[in-house]
């Protein structure tokens, strides 16, 4: 370095040096917050629902109780309400509701359940037509919160074509055949779903209806005819 | 621990293409600001057309301005949106400053 | 490749082979991609034989697959020249790209002919892992940890035997980083928000982050050996794109964790290193035009001929530095901040981003390695773009584009009625799917893939031929 004086900013090293630092650095803080996040995105249990703590992913044992998605005061935007509402939009976990029949699954079973439908879901490619939690393909609709689709609710179309009584024997019935029930000329294929994954992909749905997504989808189901804007003035 | 409040009014129908489009002209502007200061140090503008560079800036922060508000902007994001504006005003004179400075040194 | 081969080095003749391999899967990715347009408009072309999900899924995976094997056969080809020696333990290399391409082949043909399988963990290992974009079965997943580590430690070895320079390190750590995240795509659990967040970690910082560094230093290597820019400036412009790519780009990560079941404190971190990811793009658009200019400069000084000696490559690379901005830019920039985002997030604005960003950040620049690759092999000193180079660079960026034009009008009308609207439930999104915009859109976007598949031909033929045409040879 004595021929000239060299400037600092023009020193490769420095600039290698720097690159290697803003990289371990962000690096480190993403780390910290992925420790963060675990733990707040590690799911619940039954424990927690009897305690009334709510989780950001609660336990499979959800699937026992009455789900609703609901405008949260203090959050600003809608969660998720499990077992009933305290009237500021916060789960109460009491009012149950039956599951193909039963609202009495224990952890053990209501784990399998979900396991079983989780393990189907990425059998069958969902995500290669549908979006879940937003992500996936756009050629199918968004199952976030399907389970709290008014189609599949009573006097829904969805649940009126499949003859079923209840919400969550329309979507197995649907599941299992989805050839039979064509919603639209984009049609469901057959993906030889057996009974016992579709009431898996069933307690996967409900479950993932369950999960805080800061609000996502905003606004679902607030029309529940479809009337299409038209510009208004 | 106090709770944070977060707000998110919904975003009016007639808002939304006037959202899309001002966004994407934050960074066409942008490029604009940063073709014009290249074609400068490039010798094939002259400089009176510095003029015309931060005229796109300023237009540029225009953009930012109308999106912020246009989107119910909470105050961090505001500082985000500030925050990056001044990164755009200064990384081409930074990095011109950078490349004289290596020329001088290597390629003399 | 036919004809007599100039590589200097089996390590060129090697990058050759992928560069083949690569163009292949590119092509099956537009085929694949076509009958899945077609489905967009006619639901049931080839329903119950390969539906949308097998063919959207081929589409997707041929893009990635593709895009690895160019980055491969590029890193193969400017090891020797960046190093000086033949790659160490070609001969495993070459071992390595067979059991890779056999490997490959086995799990496109059981995508094609099992498709799915049953809720069972076995499924996940031999047939699909079912996660978009991951969806390679686990066995493959090994096979390619293992093929990487092979190609890792050639790499090594011989930059530790040779010349080092910057780029070298440059592309040495990237790829460390690059082998090492997809491991967090390697499990399984029955917490989608779980499986979710590590499945970002594999997307999201492989194409914002380790892939655009690849892009930085592969654009390093072009600007010397095509503009003939000045080594040391450009090897201290990359450290500096790194830092600002890193910079912005691991915590970047926050735009893709609004809606997945994770905390609120990743709207601020994903708004704000959003809004600071386009600065280095900036950065290399103004760097490839600043270089280019002056080289010119000095050439036009020195009364020599300006033409670069590859123009072709030249040409993609400019469009790389245009691509880039605009395609990851401003596509990304747009639906990025989580006011906008909770109403885009899971639409055709994605598509349209995706589409974009792909091409204008990845597939321009590794096209002009493969021209880079023909000039090498035939030991052309200059190479001048002839009819099909041009038309090949026209038509697929007109088509590319014209496809992202469609889908972000398909987007634009999904979020105002199924979104903001309809409030995104079965009913709203059929609705917003059956409005003339959307099938219009759908239209157009399929035209536009047809005219980027008739470039793609040009490409091909150009590849192929650009060599034995005299006229276009100096």
């Amino acid at each position: 370095m004595a021929e000239k004086k060299v400037s600092v900013w023009s020193d490769n090293r420095f600039w290698q040096r720097s690159a290697t630092w803003v990289t371990g650095f962000a690096s480190l803080l993403l780390i910290w917050l992925t420790f963060d996040t675990m733990g707040q995105i590690t799911m619940g249990n039954q424990k927690d629902i009897n305690n009334h703590i709510t989780k950001r992913v609660p336990s499979a044992t959800v699937i026992n109780y009455k789900v609703e998605y609901k405008m949260n005061q203090r959050r600003g935007h809608e969660v998720p309400v499990i077992g009933g509402d305290d009237g500021k939009g916060d789960s109460l976990f009491k009012v149950k509701e039956n599951f193909f029949g039963r609202d009495n699954y224990s952890q053990k079973e209501a784990d399998a359940l979900l396991h079983l439908g989780k393990l189907a879901s990425q059998a069958k490619n969902c995500m290669d037509c549908h979006t879940l939690l937003g992500n996936g393909a756009y050629y199918a609709p968004d199952l976030t919160k399907a389970w709290l689709d008014p189609a599949w609710q009573k006097g829904g179309t969805m649940q009126a074509m499949t003859g079923k009584s209840t919400k969550e024997e329309a979507m197995a019935e649907f599941l299992q055949n989805p050839g039979k029930y064509p919603t639209h000329a984009r049609m469901m294929p057959n993906l030889g779903i057996t009974q016992k994954e579709a009431v898996g992909l069933v307690a996967f749905l409900k479950h993932m209806a369950t999960i805080d997504t800061n609000g996502f989808p905003r606004g679902f189901g607030k029309i529940k005819e479809g009337v299409v804007y038209a510009r208004s003035k | 621990m106090i709770e944070p409040l977060y707000i998110r009014p919904v975003i009016a129908i007639n808002d939304f293409l006037p959202i899309f489009v001002s966004a994407a002209f934050i960074l066409i502007f942008g490029l604009f600001y940063a073709g014009i200061v290249t074609m400068i140090k490039m010798k094939k503008m002259k400089k009176v057309y510095y003029i015309l560079a931060y005229f796109f800036w300023g237009l540029q922060i225009y953009c930012t301005y109308f999106l912020t508000m246009t989107i119910h902007s909470q105050p961090f994001t505001v500082k985000a949106m500030i925050v990056a504006m001044i990164a755009y005003l200064s990384v081409p004179h930074i990095y011109f400053y950078l490349i004289t400075k290596s020329e001088q040194r290597y390629e003399n | 490749m036919q004809g007599q081969s100039n590589f200097k080095y089996e390590g060129q003749k090697l990058a050759s082979w992928y560069f083949t391999v690569a163009m292949i899967l590119f092509g099956a990715q537009l085929l694949l991609g076509l009958v899945a347009a077609i489905q967009f408009i006619y639901p049931s072309f080839l329903y119950g034989i390969l539906d949308f999900s097998i063919a959207r899924m081929i589409h997707i995976n041929a893009l990635v697959v593709w895009m690895v094997y160019a980055m491969i056969g590029a890193v193969y080809y400017l090891l020797p020249d960046e190093t000086g020696i033949e790659v160490v333990g070609i001969g495993i290399a070459k071992l390595l790209f067979w059991i890779l391409t056999l490997a490959v082949t086995v799990v496109v043909l059981v995508f094609i002919f099992i498709q799915v399988g049953a809720a069972d963990i076995k499924t996940i290992w031999f047939i699909t892992e079912g996660r978009e974009y991951l969806e390679a079965p686990r066995w493959a997943d090994i096979g390619i940890v293992v093929v990487v580590l092979g190609f890792l430690a050639n790499t090594f070895l011989t930059a530790i035997k040779g010349r080092r320079t910057g780029i070298m390190t440059v592309i040495l750590s990237d790829m460390i980083a690059l082998a090492g995240l997809y491991l967090a795509g390697m499990f399984f659990t029955d917490n989608i928000s779980m499986d979710q967040y590590w499945w970002w970690w594999v997307i999201h910082l492989w194409v914002e982050a380790t892939w655009e560094v690849m892009v930085g230093a592969l654009a390093a290597y072009a600007l010397i050996r095509v503009v003939g820019a000045n080594r040391k400036v450009v090897e201290m412009w990359l450290w500096i794109e790194v830092a600002m790519l890193f910079g912005s780009g691991i915590l970047g990560l926050g735009h893709h964790y609004f809606w997945i079941g994770t905390p609120e404190y990743w709207w601020e971190i994903g708004a704000l290193f959003s809004a600071l990811e386009p600065l280095p793009l900036v950065g290399m658009f103004v760097h490839v035009l600043y270089d280019w200019g002056k080289e010119n400069g000095f050439k036009e000084k020195a009364g020599e001929d300006t033409s670069s000696n590859n123009t072709p490559a030249l040409l993609w690379l400019v469009s790389n530095g245009f691509g880039n901005f605009l395609g990851a830019g401003v596509w990304g920039f747009f639906h990025t901040l989580p006011q906008v985002n909770i109403y885009t997030h899971g639409t055709q604005f994605t598509a349209a981003h995706g589409h974009l960003a792909f091409f204008g950040a990845y597939a321009t620049i590794l096209i002009a390695m493969f021209y880079m690759a023909v000039q090498g092999k035939y030991g052309i000193k200059k190479l001048r773009a002839t009819f099909a180079s041009k038309m090949a660079i026209f038509l697929i960026t007109f088509g590319v584009v014209g496809m992202g034009v469609a889908l972000t009008i398909a987007g634009y009308e999904q979020v105002l009625i199924a979104r903001a609207q309809l409030g995104a439930t079965w009913d709203a999104f059929f609705i917003a799917q059956n409005q003339t915009w959307m099938a219009q859109a759908m239209d157009w976007r399929l035209i536009m893939g047809v005219v980027t598949t008739v470039g793609f031909f040009y490409l091909v033929k150009d590849l192929l031929s650009i060599s034995k045409n005299p006229k276009n040879v100096y």
